[in-house]
């Protein structure tokens, strides 16, 4: 999966940034996004979730829709380890986002 | 201090050489941007002026707009901490936001400096876009500092510096001369008197009688 560009990053930290669980150094990456899986999965606006996997697939809402769940969920959760989640979620607050 | 960096971006590996004063206001003037666009949560505007700052801080026309945002923000880093001041002067420190001016304009902040160097040195405009950014910091706190003892002086002669008790009232200064005030937390210790040294004390601030 093709890194995001900066709008594009930017973008999907407004999509998911209310998702994000706070940072706890004793975790993982992977801790980190299975919290946001499971954020994500419980959350009132699962909306947020497949306009996430659009953004990070590049594909369309029907193509994402004729997908499985597993799969949808690997796209999902490749997208964030390869667009480094947890750099992006610290650049943001550094510089001030606070949207999600 | 380093006085250049490189940074890769995409396949393409730059070389920045460290702002002179010029375009270091430059570069400022768009972080001040960067930071408005952040707090305003326009994210369209905060990724144009990213780009901005690097295609200035580079001196390249490039389009950074397909590389992949980790590699565009490592960049920005890097080039935020090559240009950044590395003396840590009071004046760097004051924390009250300018007020805009009617009169205010983009890329002003080079003509103030511009002016004020001008004016005090005599240096020409391309002399002063081409000072150290650390020398220009400390030579205008050093103006800044001069201008205001010359204010208090001449505050100090004029009627409205005495309250109607003929008592002096001092001129505030600017937050970055106030220093920084310590707390002084020690107890007074008690000697009893049997302990104290006999015959004159002599200290180290005061002169001994010849």
């Amino acid at each position: 999966m093709k890194p995001l560009t900066l709008d594009k990053a930017m973008e999907l930290y407004r999509i998911i940034g209310k998702h994000l669980p706070e940072t706890d150094e004793n975790d993982s990456g992977i801790d980190f996004i299975g919290k946001i899986v499971e954020n994500a999965r419980q959350s009132s606006t699962p909306q947020d979730y497949i306009d996430a996997i659009i953004l990070l697939s590049g594909e369309s809402l029907l193509s994402i829709s004729k997908m499985s769940s597993d799969q949808r969920l690997e796209i999902f959760i490749s997208g964030l380890v390869d667009n480094k989640i947890l750099q992006l979620k610290a650049f943001c607050n550094t510089m001030g986002f606070n949207h999600g | 201090m380093h006085k250049s960096s490189s940074v890769v971006l995409g396949d393409k590996e730059y070389n920045a050489d460290r702002a002179k004063l010029k375009r270091w206001l430059q570069l400022e003037g768009i972080r001040e941007q960067i930071a408005r666009a952040a707090d305003r949560e326009d994210g369209s505007g905060f990724v144009a002026q990213i780009y901005s700052y690097l295609s200035v801080a580079l001196s390249v026309d490039d389009n950074f707009s397909q590389l992949p945002w980790f590699e565009v923000i490592n960049a920005y880093i890097t080039l935020i901490r090559l240009n950044s001041p590395k003396l840590d002067l009071p004046l760097l420190h004051a924390t009250s936001e300018g007020e805009r001016v009617p009169w205010e304009y983009e890329g002003r902040t080079w003509y103030a400096w511009a002016k004020i160097f001008s004016g005090a040195f005599g240096w020409s405009l391309e002399y002063i876009a081409d000072l150290d950014i650390d020398d220009a910091i400390a030579l205008l706190q050093e103006i800044k500092a001069d201008e205001q003892t010359q204010r208090e002086w001449e505050w100090l002669l004029t009627e409205i510096s005495y309250d109607k008790h003929g008592k002096h009232k001092e001129l505030p200064r600017p937050y970055w001369m106030r220093g920084v005030i310590i707390p002084d937390n020690t107890k007074p210790t008690k000697i009893k008197k049997s302990m104290l040294p006999v015959g004159n004390i002599v200290r180290w601030n005061e002169t001994p009688d010849a």
